[in-house]
């Protein structure tokens, strides 16, 4: 049985027993019972990472009693031990508290940037899309010319002018996908608008504003999805990339990239204080990655 | 007065290091070598920040540690004893009134151009530095303050008159900054004298060859240099025959090419480093930076900080020796005055400086302080809180910012710690609503304090005080040594006893030396003077 496109015959299975993988499969919610199994395991562990990362955003307290700040001076630079499972920093703050308090700033940044690329970028690109003619062309060379800018040059110039924080570096990330995401949805409309429903919407008198707002929004946004999960992740690393420039979180705050900054200096005498964190942002970062080509994939079928 | 002020913090800058109190020179090898081994080889130094402008005025750290390579003074400070000795003036005299200084110069110097040291070209120097010169854009520069003018008494005599007598000029004669360059130099324009190429001194060392950016400098020996002052450990030319400078701003990788032999120094070492190089066989030398500690400057015009108890419990708050501890290390010295423990004027205020946290407590109750619903004090509905800006300058600011914030938080101070670029941490430590930046300055001389604090001057605290202007200009008027240190004595006393600064620590430079390297030795304010420097083969 090859692996691709496995399917389960739900009526095959009525009357018989079943183990193995077949039964794994079944445990397995619908919707992912017409993912393959090689697709599941890149699937499932992706969203165990991001499940528990959710959780450590919504809900740190429940995973450590440690206050991520508080400084104890004679216990600083501890290798990773019972006590620390992450070790201590510099100042002799708890590690593994500081990861998990940090999450909610690494994540809610990332969400923020993905926001402003997706609410502008759609805009622009159902605005282009649908009106055709001189603003079509107006507002794509316009996208051009963003495109032109490296992003994230352009993340730090914005960075620099909006000050620095967390909350600006996402705002300055979701700026630099907006041509990204405008470019998108501008092909989806243009796809959708030749639809034969749009046209018997248009055929029936259905109004402008009501074909854009029922029928071409909509599903143009399908095809954006895989895109968002994608943008997510690469907010996360740039995020964590302007922080670890000095250009986003402010210390004594645990913001990821801000935490391997910080770690840098201790490269020789305290590796896990950069590994950590470091970790984190990788494993978020190639989850989300992951989750957005599987969408793409299915998608595409 | 206020680009030296930058340029002196920035000197201040990137280094955290410390030592305290060897701030002297290593003894040059062993008698059993002999001396013409020494001779030759190249040393590459390096810095981990990018050099700017050569002006020998400039006092960012890692240009000036080249400068001094390059160009001679009319005289030298033994950075032992803080002693003044002869260098290209062979002696001096000071009239009865402290008003007239002549300089009889050395004969036989030439610069690395070919041209003569004469009182004319040490004029021409004077008075760039006394008067500036409108035409070429140079400012006067402060450390001359009260300079009137020189006048050329013989080809060899110069003499120099101020309008007020300054017991710290004869020290400014000593700095790096105060070096004689050639007339070629002088013609130029500021700009152009900022120009590595146009930098024509008197120095043991020229100028081979450098890129466009800066980043690699090679200084070759000059064979002819004969007229080293005493106090060095040798004579004649130097024994390096030539030094590459390099910018590698990356910690490890300056470490790194130290270790492997790729590099024979590194300056700006880091506390957490040194463990580790000494571990590999690499010495970690620390010298105490004379003139200020690095401390925390406080504007009066700021709110709350107006108010005398609440900087003395900020004070009494401050735990520096859980700072040195835990962000600095045994390099560095806990500070026990506004003046190093190497500082020759230093006397030890520590009791100014204890840790009390009950004192700070009833300082602010009785300052009317009450603790809010969130933990900090606070009066009239007021948090009493703060923002402080992490000085680029000092590589371990934010991490001694942060346990300080902690520090205050425990008597219920809310100190709030923010990055910033260098062009706005610039314009931010200027503004009232900022009420703390740490700074420091180094000079190997008491007047220090005076260029600080004084309202003519540094005016460190933007609010007038007679009181204190008084003392400062009386220790540059004091008749004798004796009388001078007392009242530096009583400045020291008096900038804690109304807690006018917060100290931190002892400013220090750390260098790393490759085993092979003999004779390094730095000058009073941890500059590196690589005259005495050989290595061995």
């Amino acid at each position: 049985m090859t692996s691709e496109n496995f399917q389960l015959n739900t009526a095959a299975v009525d009357g018989r027993t079943i183990f193995g993988r077949e039964a794994a499969l079944r445990a397995l919610p619908r919707w992912s019972r017409r993912l393959s199994v090689a697709t599941a395991i890149r699937v499932v562990p992706a969203i165990a990472v991001l499940a528990i990362v959710l959780l450590w955003a919504i809900l740190p307290s429940l995973f450590t009693a440690v206050d991520p700040n508080l400084a104890v001076p004679a216990q600083k630079l501890e290798a990773p031990s019972a006590a620390h499972l992450f070790g201590t920093d510099y100042l002799g703050r708890d590690l593994l508290s500081r990861v998990i308090h940090g999450t909610r700033e690494s994540l809610t940044g990332a969400v923020i940037a993905v926001a402003v690329g997706l609410v502008l970028g759609s805009f622009i690109g159902l605005v282009a899309g649908s009106a055709r003619g001189i603003t079509d062309s107006l507002l794509m060379r316009l996208v051009d010319v963003l495109l032109s800018i490296p992003a994230f040059l352009l993340a730090v110039t914005v960075v620099v002018v909006l000050g620095f924080s967390t909350t600006n570096a996402a705002i300055a990330v979701g700026l630099s996908s907006v041509a990204t995401f405008a470019r998108l949805i501008r092909s989806e409309v243009l796809r959708v608008s030749a639809s034969q429903y749009v046209e018997a919407a248009v055929s029936g008198g259905v109004g402008y504003w009501s074909i854009l707002g029922r029928h071409i929004l909509p599903n143009s946004l399908n095809s954006a999805l895989a895109l968002v999960a994608l943008q997510l992740g690469m907010a996360i690393l740039w995020i964590a990339s302007l922080s670890f420039l000095g250009f986003g979180a402010q210390p004594p705050n645990p913001e990821w990239g801000l935490l391997v900054s910080e770690g840098r200096d201790f490269l020789g005498s305290g590796f896990w204080m950069t590994l950590f964190p470091g970790l984190a942002i990788v494993l978020v970062v190639i989850s989300f990655n992951t989750i957005g080509h599987v969408i793409r994939e299915k998608s595409a079928q | 007065m206020l680009i030296r002020k930058k340029a002196a913090i920035a000197a201040a800058a990137i280094l955290a290091l410390s030592a305290t109190g060897c701030a002297a020179s290593v003894s040059a090898g062993t008698s059993s070598d002999s001396s013409n081994s020494r001779y030759g080889g190249t040393l590459t130094f390096l810095d981990p920040v990018a050099y700017t402008a050569f002006n020998v005025t400039n006092t960012l750290w890692s240009n000036s540690n080249v400068v001094p390579q390059l160009v001679d003074r009319l005289t030298y400070q033994d950075a032992k004893t803080g002693k003044i000795e002869p260098w290209l003036a062979s002696s001096w005299d000071v009239s009865s009134d402290g008003l007239t200084y002549t300089f009889h110069l050395r004969k036989g110097v030439t610069f690395s151009d070919g041209t003569q040291l004469d009182a004319q070209v040490v004029k021409d120097n004077y008075d760039q530095h006394g008067l500036g010169d409108k035409a070429k854009g140079i400012a006067a520069d402060s450390f001359f303050t009260g300079y009137v003018k020189s006048t050329v008494v013989d080809p060899s005599t110069v003499s120099i008159t101020l309008s007020k007598p300054d017991a710290g000029f004869l020290q400014v004669t000593s700095i790096y900054r105060s070096g004689i360059v050639a007339k070629s130099t002088l013609e130029k324009d500021w700009n152009a004298q900022g120009q590595l190429d146009n930098l024509v001194g008197s120095g043991p060392f020229k100028v081979k060859s450098h890129d466009a950016n800066n980043t690699t400098i090679t200084l070759e020996r000059r064979d002819d240099y004969d007229w080293a002052p005493q106090g060095f450990a040798h004579q004649g030319k130097a024994y390096l025959k030539e030094i590459v400078y390099k910018t590698v701003a990356e910690d490890s990788v300056r470490m790194g090419s130290v270790k492997s032999g790729q590099a024979q120094i590194a300056r700006n070492i880091l506390p957490t480093d040194e463990a580790a190089l000494k571990s590999a066989g690499i010495t970690v030398n620390s010298y105490s930076v004379q003139g200020e500690v690095n401390h925390l400057g406080i504007n009066l015009n700021s709110k709350f900080v107006d108010n005398e108890n609440v900087r003395l419990a900020l004070q009494a708050a401050t735990n520096r020796q859980e700072l040195r501890d835990t962000v600095l290390s045994d390099s560095y010295g806990v500070a026990k005055s506004v003046l190093p423990q190497a500082d020759h004027n230093f006397t030890d205020q520590s009791s100014y400086l204890q840790y009390d946290q009950a004192k700070a407590e009833k300082l602010l109750a009785d300052a009317g302080f009450t603790k809010g619903s969130d933990g900090f004090l606070q009066k009239d509905g007021n948090t009493l809180g703060f923002t402080i800006y992490v000085a680029p300058y000092y590589q371990t600011s934010k991490k001694l910012l942060q346990l300080l914030s902690q520090e205050w938080g425990k008597v219920g101070v809310q100190l709030t710690v923010k990055e910033v670029d260098s062009g706005t941490y610039s314009t931010k430590i200027l503004s009232a609503d900022t009420a703390f930046n740490q700074t420091q300055w180094s000079r190997a001389d008491a007047d220090v304090l005076r260029t600080a604090f004084g309202s003519e001057y540094g005016f460190a605290n933007k609010v007038a005080n007679p009181e204190l202007d008084k003392l400062l200009q009386s220790q540059a008027e004091a008749g004798t040594p004796d009388a001078r240190q007392k009242i530096v004595t009583d400045i020291q006393k008096y900038l804690l006893e109304h807690a006018l600064e917060i100290p931190l620590y002892d400013e220090t430079q750390v260098f790393a030396l490759a085993k092979t390297v003999n004779g390094f030795a730095t000058e009073p304010v941890a500059r590196a003077e690589l005259y005495d420097t050989w290595l061995s083969k």
